[in-house]
């Protein structure tokens, strides 16, 4: 097709050479022959043709530093005297996941639309009590997301474009907090409800206010209270009181093991190639653990999952707590035991009662 | 009492269906090794991109990302109560039951990350198990 | 404390529930399904004029007083940065993302002649470049914005999404037939005038919405007429359809500040001015004059560097086109008066060049 079309053209033009006719300038192709590695022909496999496929040759050396402050894309020829745009991370350590590429394709193979996707139908009117927990519980999520949305969109554009495929991984992990943020919404709104109480916000303040970087940001974003969100996901899958709720808990929840996946490789990567960052991660979690445990005491979103647990006011101070305290404990468990997967220790005698309580045996 | 053998006849009809079903395709690509320890039966599930690319038996089950833990009875119970419709979810059974291991808490993001398709194979076969 | 079924009860305040927001909401479902435009209901559907939100909180979501102040939020105003079709724009984004490894059939690129595989990789290694622009910028600004205006930076979010998308999918396609990444031409550097540096959200949307990805939605557009195979074709027509949703958001942007904040129509007259300078000459066009884009173009439309000639006109008509539809969208978006009031000379530079 090539070939015909390149005949076709030859025997349209007046002229064989560039810049013959008057008028047209003389072309300088002087771009022509320039490229750093030429003859790259990658072929498409199962999954298709994946931005990790094509980091072959120099196209997948990523360095440990990335000096360029331009966006010269990785591999291409940098252009001479371009003023540079301040991009402040360029050390890989600081941003790094090797499943970054994937899990970027991967968002956009499992894309849902909230529109759609989720058969709003479904949901039908719950007592008074439930449905005013179920709004409350779903305000908080939408302002978790908001805050996802406002730490990921104001780190991104920082970070350098030899590393293109965190920023565009992150691109997709802002994107389900935006769908997260109307899916939750849209529940508060559709079941006769309304949304409920705003958060204290203490927890998103600490989150967005991680000026020590990127990984700091991580650290509380994901580490701390995605494990959280993820855990209280779990709880409301179970707990979903018709087909839309369950749909949208774990439309979320494979949303949010993305965000989980990529946040503990790159801690995973960071505590590897940066020789105090687990003790550096040692201190933040003993801060950030306090200000969650702050967090904790409002008893909002806690009475609010008891509720929901147990299908309305009338148990909810009995059997909705014990399912609140199961939930906690599997929380605690999971955020310990992930802290000394990285190799950040952890004594729980050290960190606060609120969080550690929930260590303790059921029943107990 | 004779010992109660696990269903798992379905695996190699289910692997047909959804590898042929559009629907199955639309949920996204997988890549996850998913390991089946029933009793005395073992098995190893891949799923590759957008498909079940192969089942082993008598295998083991250390190249399994996830393992799904259960006994014959409770396995086979649980397949009966999925084809009806009916039936936890495989998050909530494993929330409940503790039924799905992971050899790290970055393994275990796999459950969550791919619930939808393995619990979408999961319901075809318990459909075709009868 | 009293055991009830074995547990041990806690006493439950529940006094939040008598805080929450406007209640009794039955948002219902259209056919396009539960939209964002469907639970503009009651106060949920009151976007402020003005915006004190620096808490975070949902719109409509009840207030705390003791709430931790998280936004140094600078986009506050809603002339700021809305636009009446926010909700449609980002549905409409939902539904129609699409994968660039699955959804492009790159089995149909076969071997080029090596100018135009040349002439390929130049413009995909320009193109990979450009839309670095378009991802990082808007992205600045959604952490800028209240979440009141969560409509507006929904789309923003979209567009962070498809760009990261365009990005990708030309950086594929430089390196899925025997060629490469070539020179980059860093037409996107920061200087004075670029959209990096806009300090107004309204700034910078005129110089990326309506200008850039204005100019390069037309190329997009032209994908026909320079694509060799079905997988170009495809990477144009889906590219496009996202920048068309793009360059909607920058026009119904202007036309809802141009309606509501009349005080800042000369302001954005001068937006503009800048943006008619940069349209034709600018190195972010990839059909400006004389770059290696604008080259690597003519030999794509052409069909190779011997018809330069050929390629360089229908380039023209392209420039043309693409000062065209400009025109059209400053009109759509209310400022059609600089074209007849002497203000703007693109009209004139149209007529001559047709003569």
């Amino acid at each position: 097709m090539a070939r015909a079309k390149a005949s076709q053209a030859a025997k349209e033009s007046e002229t064989g050479h560039p810049g013959a006719i008057e008028g047209i300038p003389q072309p300088k192709l002087d771009w022509r022959g320039r490229s750093n590695q030429w003859g790259t022909r990658v072929k498409p496999g199962k999954h298709g043709l994946r931005l990790g496929d094509i980091n072959v040759g120099i196209y997948g050396e990523i360095p440990d530093q990335w000096q360029d402050q331009t966006r010269n894309p990785r591999g291409a020829i940098p252009k001479k005297g371009v003023p540079p745009l301040g991009y402040a991370i360029r050390d890989k350590s600081d941003l790094w996941a090797e499943s970054a590429a994937d899990l970027y394709e991967e968002a956009i193979q499992r894309r849902w639309a909230p529109a759609t996707d989720i058969p709003w139908a479904a949901v039908t009117p719950l007592n008074e009590g439930l449905e005013r927990a179920i709004c409350q519980v779903c305000t908080e999520l939408c302002q978790y997301a908001n805050c996802d949305i406002e730490t990921i969109s104001s780190w991104q554009h920082q970070m350098a474009y030899g590393y293109h495929e965190v920023k565009q991984y992150l691109a997709t992990a802002s994107f389900d907090a935006a769908r997260q943020f109307e899916a939750f919404r849209k529940r508060a709104l559709v079941g006769g409800g309304g949304l409920g109480l705003e958060g204290p916000g203490e927890v998103n303040r600490m989150i967005l206010e991680s000026r020590g970087g990127w990984t700091e940001a991580v650290t509380y974003l994901f580490l701390l209270r995605g494990t959280f969100t993820t855990t209280m996901l779990r709880y409301l899958e179970k707990h979903a009181y018709n087909e839309a709720e369950a749909r949208l808990y774990r439309y979320a929840l494979q949303d949010k093991a993305r965000h989980m996946t990529y946040g503990l490789e790159h801690l995973q990567y960071a505590c590897a190639h940066q020789e105090d960052m687990s003790l550096i991660m040692q201190q933040l979690l003993f801060i950030g653990d306090r200000i969650f445990a702050r967090e904790l005491k409002d008893h909002v979103l806690r009475e609010a999952l008891a509720v929901v647990f147990a299908g309305g006011i009338e148990h909810a101070g009995t059997a909705g707590m014990a399912e609140y305290r199961r939930m906690m404990g599997d929380f605690m468990r999971a955020y310990v035991d992930t802290c000394e997967w990285l190799g950040v220790k952890r004594n729980p005698e050290l960190m606060p009662r609120e969080m550690t309580q929930y260590l303790v045996a059921e029943g107990s | 009492m004779a010992r109660a053998k696990p269903k798992l006849d379905w695996l190699e009809a289910a692997r047909e269906a959804v590898n042929g079903d559009p629907e199955f395709r639309k949920l996204g690509s997988t890549d996850v090794v998913l390991g089946l320890a029933l009793g005395d039966e073992t098995r190893l599930v891949r799923f590759e991109a957008f498909e079940v690319a192969g089942i082993e038996a008598d295998v083991d089950l250390r190249d399994a990302s996830l393992v799904v833990r259960m006994n014959p009875r409770d396995w086979n119970a649980y397949l009966k109560q999925r084809a009806k419709g009916r039936g936890k979810s495989l998050l909530t059974l494993d929330l409940e039951e503790g039924v799905i291991e992971a050899s790290s808490p970055l393994s275990r993001q796999l459950l969550p990350r791919y619930n939808l398709t393995l619990q979408a194979f999961i319901d075809t076969g318990a459909r075709l198990a009868g | 404390m009293e055991q009830v079924e074995g547990f041990r009860e806690e006493p439950l305040k529940l006094d939040w529930m008598d805080r929450q927001g406007e209640w009794g909401m039955h948002a219902t479902t259209s056919k396009q399904g539960l939209t964002l435009a469907d639970i503009q209901i009651g106060s949920y559907g009151d976007a402020p004029d003005f915006s004190d939100n620096m808490t975070g909180r949902p719109r409509g979501a009840g207030v705390r007083n003791n709430s931790y102040r998280i936004g140094g939020y600078s986009v506050r105003s809603k002339s700021e940065i809305w636009l009446d079709n926010a909700s449609f724009l980002y549905e409409e984004a939902l539904q129609r993302q699409w994968s660039s490894a699955t959804d492009v059939p790159w089995h149909t690129i076969e071997p080029l002649p090596d100018d135009i595989e040349e002439a390929e990789c130049e413009l995909a290694t320009f193109l990979t470049e450009v839309e670095f622009v378009a991802g990082d910028v808007p992205a600045r600004w959604i952490s800028q914005t209240t979440p009141d205006y969560f409509e507006p930076r929904n789309v923003l979010l979209a567009q962070v999404m498809d760009e990261s998308r365009h990005m990708d999918v030309f950086r594929k396609r430089a390196l899925a037939n025997g060629g490469g990444l070539m020179q980059a031409t860093g037409g996107t550097a920061g200087v004075v005038g670029s959209i990096d540096l806009a300090r107004d959200f309204t700034e910078m949307s005129s110089r990326l919405h309506i200008s850039g990805e204005g100019a390069v939605l037309t190329i997009f557009r032209m994908g026909e007429l320079m694509a060799y195979n079905e997988a170009e074709k495809a990477i144009y027509r889906l590219c496009a359809q996202d920048e068309a949703r793009h360059v909607a958001f920058g026009v119904m942007h202007m036309r809802y500040m141009a309606e509501t904040a009349p005080e800042r129509r000369e302001e954005i007259e001068c937006y503009l001015d800048e943006a008619e300078r940069q349209i034709l000459a600018g190195s972010q066009n990839p059909a400006g004059a004389q770059t290696a884009s604008s080259e690597a173009l003519a030999i794509l439309l052409g069909g190779g560097k011997d018809q330069y000639d050929e390629g360089f006109r229908k380039l023209m008509a392209i420039r043309k086109r693409q000062v065209q539809e400009y025109i059209k969208r400053v009109k759509s978006a209310g400022f059609g008066e600089r074209f007849e009031n002497g203000r703007s000379n693109l009209l004139g530079m149209i007529q001559a060049s047709a003569a």
